[in-house]
């Protein structure tokens, strides 16, 4: 069973080759204490399969259970590097294990479990999400069209992910189209915490760094230490604002901070005492070269005409410049907006990536006792839970 | 002696699903009775009058706020206008302010009133509470004698409690059926709520397919005389061309006839297409036949809610408008925190939550019973795994 | 399809439930397996033959023995904490993360003296509070690498779970309805029939005095009925000597494991002003439901564990230094070098990049040079 302890080298493509992690054949480990047995028994139960991608801090590994090769995960290997000297494990892995742990919701990507590898690697067994990410759907301009049905479905999925995260006073801090995987039955599963954090007590400060640059609010630009769920209020209403027009709502470029300030004003509205008391008092706060009014409702309209009015209302109050007067995540979910017509695609309705990612599903997806597969349509067959009407 | 009266006043009735009662008894009567009720209420004189109009507790009147709106506490049945309500009871539960009342109100319950007099009011919220729990249905018993006897018995115990009759006894007795039927209670109320929601939806759907058939008749008669128009001119055409009178008329007529068959042809197609498209979407099918009795069978379609069916309830406290602590007050003052966004109220909600989280999880039971339901799990896998270690030994004959 | 989450239900979805909740049975079970494990690896690595051989016994830490050391190094987390004057949340989450660390681990393996500066770090950095290793390492006058030497196994021993449930801000919280209380204000519960708020006013008003018992640091007046400016501070005072209850003793028990952090709040509470305790409490309990003499008692037994707890259980330095003695006699041979057995798994991973890309290489240019070869390259084996 054991290959040869000293090569603990991803398995190459392709991926039958059945790998297991071994177990150096040390007499102080062959009583190991609890911990120890506890973390080799979680490394057994996993089958490392092929490596999906490769990235500067963490490579990625497809893998199923030893007791059910169906059960596919996602294993993420945290690399050890160079800066683990100067800060041991560092701050995103610490933060994504210790939240993900606690969260369990059907939008919010699961960790199943974490175990250790020789060499004191970390492993992350994530749910595995082969259909890619939203921002991919949306940049395929000419292979996926999708309708304002299906925008609904997404966006409510993302606020429902972003309200569980904030009723467990947990902010996201990163929401953006390429961390909303798609899982294998159609539905968005928010990931990557590593920016996240709890939400602060009073007089806390926070940094205001932080939230990728076209997703971050103006309150962030202009250097509030001091805020709450409503950041990625803001940041949702850029995706949805997204998904209609299929491009970055605000794509500063050069991409500095005055000139994502300047962009907001311009698309929004300039912020003044008068929309938002007390802006002046932040310390970041810029005074404008010229004023902007705010942008009159007929325009967004003009601009949004998708998604109707009820659809243009809720966007308005998501990406309004005050954030006490801007909608939090809970309110967003009270809007009309989401009972209104047309209702939110089902499921099994939205889109998906191109036929290349679902061949590899069917192939992954080997099961007995199968239904009869009818036209070759993996999502037809390996699906197992039907979300339906959106429970 | 049991009343089968049932108050039909003011037309502002909620008609919610089927009050226990049943079988009423003749309109003509209820309706005099009713009507007595009212004459003596317009019988009162002009004071009266003023009276429903002004409020007891702080006598403003709706001759000087016009918005004035009125509520009522079922727990005394007192009636004062909403400013007053706000005023006494925001703070926490305090005593009725009517003089000589004095029960302990709290402001939660404070509803508007549906009938003008307060009796029926009073009547119909025990009948309703009465109904919630005698929920029982015609199906549910043996022959109509024995439903009818029920009836009488809920009857009695509906009188007794308007009434004020032995009053805690006929509690006793409620409580008593209640418990011992909590059951059948729950899925009836269960099944209840499945019919008012697809009810509703049979309407809608109703309403719809009468819209679009008024709609359709519509565009069909416009269509119509559009075409009869275009007929005449054609045979005008012809006839002015010098065509044969007789088969000129008798040509527009089969063309119109044609025109007409081929038009409602393609409606009929489009309807059908239609009707396919609902019932993919809708499941129904196109006939909605009235007074169908309806079943359980669960609607495919549910309204959408937006939260997913996931409800946080606060059972420990309830988040009060300001809290006077000066942490909290400092932090509502500090305009750096509250321009960025900073609600402090979030923070009192959550240090709230975290005071009870777990207040009733009893770590040792609990504990206890997780390891011993693991245990068993584990017992019954390896059980099954000899089942089917003996399975394989097995040897087919044939 | 509808879901309810209580406050308690949220609870149950925490790690610290799900993986770090026990009963006193389960935990007393669980340290006994960790303790005896590790008393046969003793007998096994020991240089003296009679005992390899069970003729003689090793001369251990008892269980209550180390469960005293590591309560020891508990209360050293929070000096060393209160040091760097960083928040209560830091220093809570590092000693809950060394009592983890010992369930599943003996003192024997990892001496607690090696283990509980690289847990306040670990601590440091997933509760929000920055400050860099080299800063913290020179601060506390120890090398960088022998701090960050047992992370990754502490990580392993908590089984990578980090956050950990507390109870300060559920007290803070406690401390603003009590407030808003005495003022006239109360948040009406459902299900639970209280009196008005003026009644409930009243009677804090005249509430009976604390006991002799009580921790309070409050001094009651002459009369038993006092004014509202007395009542505050009466009230602060409360939330005060609760606070510094669930500072020191909470810690250095082990009611974390065995209750929630609302009834252990609600404990010290309970400790520090009862009379007042109560009164609140019962505006959350509906007077009939079943789960309220459960509850109550469950406060009260947790209560007990931290009333019955003195700074004099405490290990003395002489006492400290004399179980290390004995430790070092004993202790694990293997983990004796941290440091070196954390560098050569970095190493290894490293040296494993560098074979692979050394190998990539030799295979690139083996290639490279068939290919130059006049007659294209060998067809069959390999080369010479």
């Amino acid at each position: 069973m054991a290959t040869s302890p000293a090569l603990d080298v991803p398995a190459e493509p392709p991926l039958k080759r059945r790998k297991v992690s071994p177990e150096p054949p040390d007499i102080t480990t062959q009583v190991a204490d609890l911990a120890e047995q506890l973390d080799a028994q979680e490394r057994k139960k996993y089958v490392k399969g092929a490596k999906l991608g490769s990235g500067q801090y963490a490579d990625v590994f497809s893998a199923h259970l030893v007791s059910d090769p169906t059960k596919l995960v996602a294993i993420k290997k945290i690399k050890v590097g160079p800066e683990v000297k100067e800060f041991g494990i560092s701050y995103d892995s610490l933060r994504e294990i210790k939240f993900l742990q606690e969260l369990d919701h059907p939008n919010i990507i699961k960790l199943h479990a974490v175990f250790s590898t020789k060499n004191q690697n970390l492993n992350l067994v994530l749910e595995h999400l082969p259909q890619g990410d939203l921002l991919k759907l949306i940049q395929d301009v000419g292979g996926v069209q999708y309708t304002s049905a299906d925008i609904k479905s997404w966006m409510l999925m993302l606020l429902r992910a972003t309200h569980f995260c904030h009723k467990n006073n947990i902010l996201h801090r990163d929401i953006k189209p390429n961390n909303l995987l798609i899982a294998a039955d159609g539905s968005i599963k928010l990931a990557d915490f590593g920016l996240a954090r709890s939400m602060a007590d009073p007089f806390q400060p926070m940094t205001y760094n932080t939230i990728t640059i076209w997703y971050r609010p103006p309150e962030l630009f202009f250097q509030a230490q001091h805020y709450g769920g409503q950041v990625d209020v803001w940041s949702c209403g850029c995706v949805f604002a997204e998904l209609v027009a299929r491009e970055v709502m605000f794509r500063a470029w050069p991409e500095t901070e005055i000139n994502m300030v300047k962009m907001i004003c311009e698309k929004v509205g300039t912020p003044t005492e008068e929309n938002w008391p007390g802006v002046s008092k932040l310390r970041g706060y810029v005074t404008p070269t010229e004023f902007v009014p705010l942008r009159p409702r007929d325009q967004w309209l003009a601009s949004f005409r998708t998604i109707g009015e009820q659809g243009v209302d809720l966007l308005v109050k998501m990406l309004t410049l005050d954030p006490r007067q801007r909608l939090s995540a809970e309110g967003v979910l009270r809007h009309e907006f989401w009972t209104s017509e047309p209702r939110p695609s089902r499921l099994k309705d939205l889109p998906r990536r191109g036929g290349g990612v679902e061949t590899m599903g069917e192939d992954l997806t080997q099961r007995g006792a199968e239904l009869p597969r009818q036209n070759g349509r993996a999502d037809k067959v390996a699906r197992k839970i039907d979300f339906g009407a959106m429970k | 002696m049991s009343r089968l009266a049932q108050p039909k006043t003011s037309p502002v009735i909620k008609r919610d699903g089927r009050m226990g009662g049943g079988a009423g008894g003749p309109d003509g009567e209820l309706h005099n009775d009713i009507r007595r009720m009212n004459l003596d209420q317009t019988q009162s004189t002009n004071a009266d009058l003023v009276a429903t109009e002004i409020c007891p507790v702080c006598k403003s009147s709706r001759y000087l706020n016009a918005s004035l709106r009125f509520l009522v506490n079922p727990e005394c049945y007192h009636k004062m206008c909403e400013s007053c309500v706000d005023r006494i009871f925001s703070h926490g539960p305090a005593p009725c302010p009517i003089p000589k009342c004095g029960r302990t109100l709290r402001k939660h319950r404070f509803r508007e009133q549906t009938f003008e007099d307060l009796r029926v009011e009073r009547e119909v919220d025990i009948r309703k509470r009465v109904a919630a729990v005698f929920n029982k249905r015609e199906e549910d018993f043996e022959n109509l004698r024995d439903y009818n006897d029920h009836l009488n018995d809920v009857e009695d115990i509906t009188f007794n409690l308007i009434e004020g009759i032995d009053v805690e006894e006929t509690e006793k007795r409620f409580e008593a059926y209640k418990q011992a039927n909590s059951r059948e209670i729950e899925e009836n109320a269960q099944m209840a709520a499945h019919e008012k929601q697809s009810f509703t939806q049979q309407q809608k759907v109703e309403r719809h397919q009468a819209k679009q058939r008024r709609e359709a008749a519509r565009r069909e008669e416009e269509e119509e005389r559009r075409e009869a128009e275009e007929n005449r001119k054609d045979v005008l055409k012809r006839l002015a061309s010098g065509a044969d009178a007789d088969t000129v008329a008798k040509e527009g007529q089969r063309v119109q006839l044609r025109k007409r068959m081929d038009r409602q042809a393609a409606a009929e197609r489009q309807r059908q297409l239609q009707a396919a498209e609902d019932a993919r979407n809708n499941g129904s099918s196109n006939f909605v036949i009235k007074g169908l009795k309806a079943k359980t069978k669960a609607e495919p379609e549910e309204p959408i809610d937006p939260f997913g069916g996931l409800r946080f309830v606060d059972s420990y406290y309830s988040l009060q408008d300001d809290y006077v602590w000066e942490g909290i007050q400092e932090a509502k003052k500090d305009v750096r925190q509250t321009a960025g966004g900073y609600d402090v109220m979030d923070y009192a909600r959550r240090s709230l939550v975290a005071a009870f989280s777990g207040l009733g999880v009893f770590v040792a039971d609990e504990v206890t019973q997780r390891d011993q339901v693991g245990q068993d799990a584990e017992a019954v896998g390896t059980a099954r795994a000899d089942i089917g270690v003996k399975d394989i030994g097995m040897v087919d004959a044939a | 399809m509808t879901q309810t989450l209580t406050e308690d239900d949220i609870y149950r979805t925490s790690t610290q439930f799900r993986l770090w909740s026990f009963s006193p049975e389960s935990l007393a079970a669980l340290r006994k397996q960790t303790h005896d494990l590790a008393i046969t690896r003793a007998r096994q690595y020991a240089v003296d033959a009679d005992i390899r051989d069970g003729k003689k016994d090793v001369d251990c830490l008892r269980r209550d023995e180390e469960l005293r050391l590591v309560q020891r190094y508990c209360e050293q987390i929070r000096t060393t904490s209160d040091h760097f004057k960083w928040p209560v949340h830091v220093k809570a989450t590092a000693v809950q993360y060394l009592r983890r660390f010992y369930l599943s681990n003996s003192v024997h393996t990892y001496p607690p003296k090696e283990i509980y500066k690289t847990v306040l770090f670990l601590a440091c950095k997933t509760e929000a509070t920055h400050m860099t290793l080299s800063e913290y390492a020179r601060r506390i006058s120890t090398d960088p690498d022998v701090i960050l030497a047992p992370e990754y196994k502490i990580m392993q021993a908590l089984r990578f779970t980090l956050d950990v449930r507390q109870p300060y801000r559920g007290l803070k919280g406690v401390l603003m309805e009590m407030l808003n209380m005495a003022n006239g204000m109360v948040g009406e519960v459902e299900g639970v029939d209280t009196k008005g708020a003026r009644e409930l006013q009243q009677d804090m008003l005249t509430l009976e005095h604390p006991g002799t018992q009580a921790t309070t640091p409050w001094k009651a007046p002459g009369s038993r009925k006092i004014d509202g400016k007395t009542l505050v501070e009466r009230i602060n005072a409360a939330y005060s000597a609760a606070r510094t209850l669930l500072d020191g003793p909470a810690l250095l028990t082990d009611v974390h494991f065995l209750y929630t952090p609302s009834q252990i709040l609600l404990a010290a509470l309970h400790l520090a002003d009862e009379p007042l305790a109560s009164l609140y409490l019962m505006t959350k309990l509906p007077l009939k439901s079943d789960a309220r003499p459960k509850i109550l008692a469950t406060i009260a037994a947790c209560a007990d564990i931290i009333g019955n707890f003195s700074t004099k259980q405490i290990l003395s330095k002489a006492e400290r230094a004399d179980l290390e003695t004995r430790l070092e006699r004993c202790r694990d041979p293997s983990t004796k070098d941290l440091v070196k057995t954390h560098a050569a798994a970095k190493r290894g991973s490293e040296s494993d990049e560098e074979v692979k890309v050394q190998k990539r290489k030799a295979a690139r240019e083996k290639h490279q040079k068939e290919g130059d070869d006049l007659f294209g390259p060998n067809l069959g084996g390999g080369r010479g």
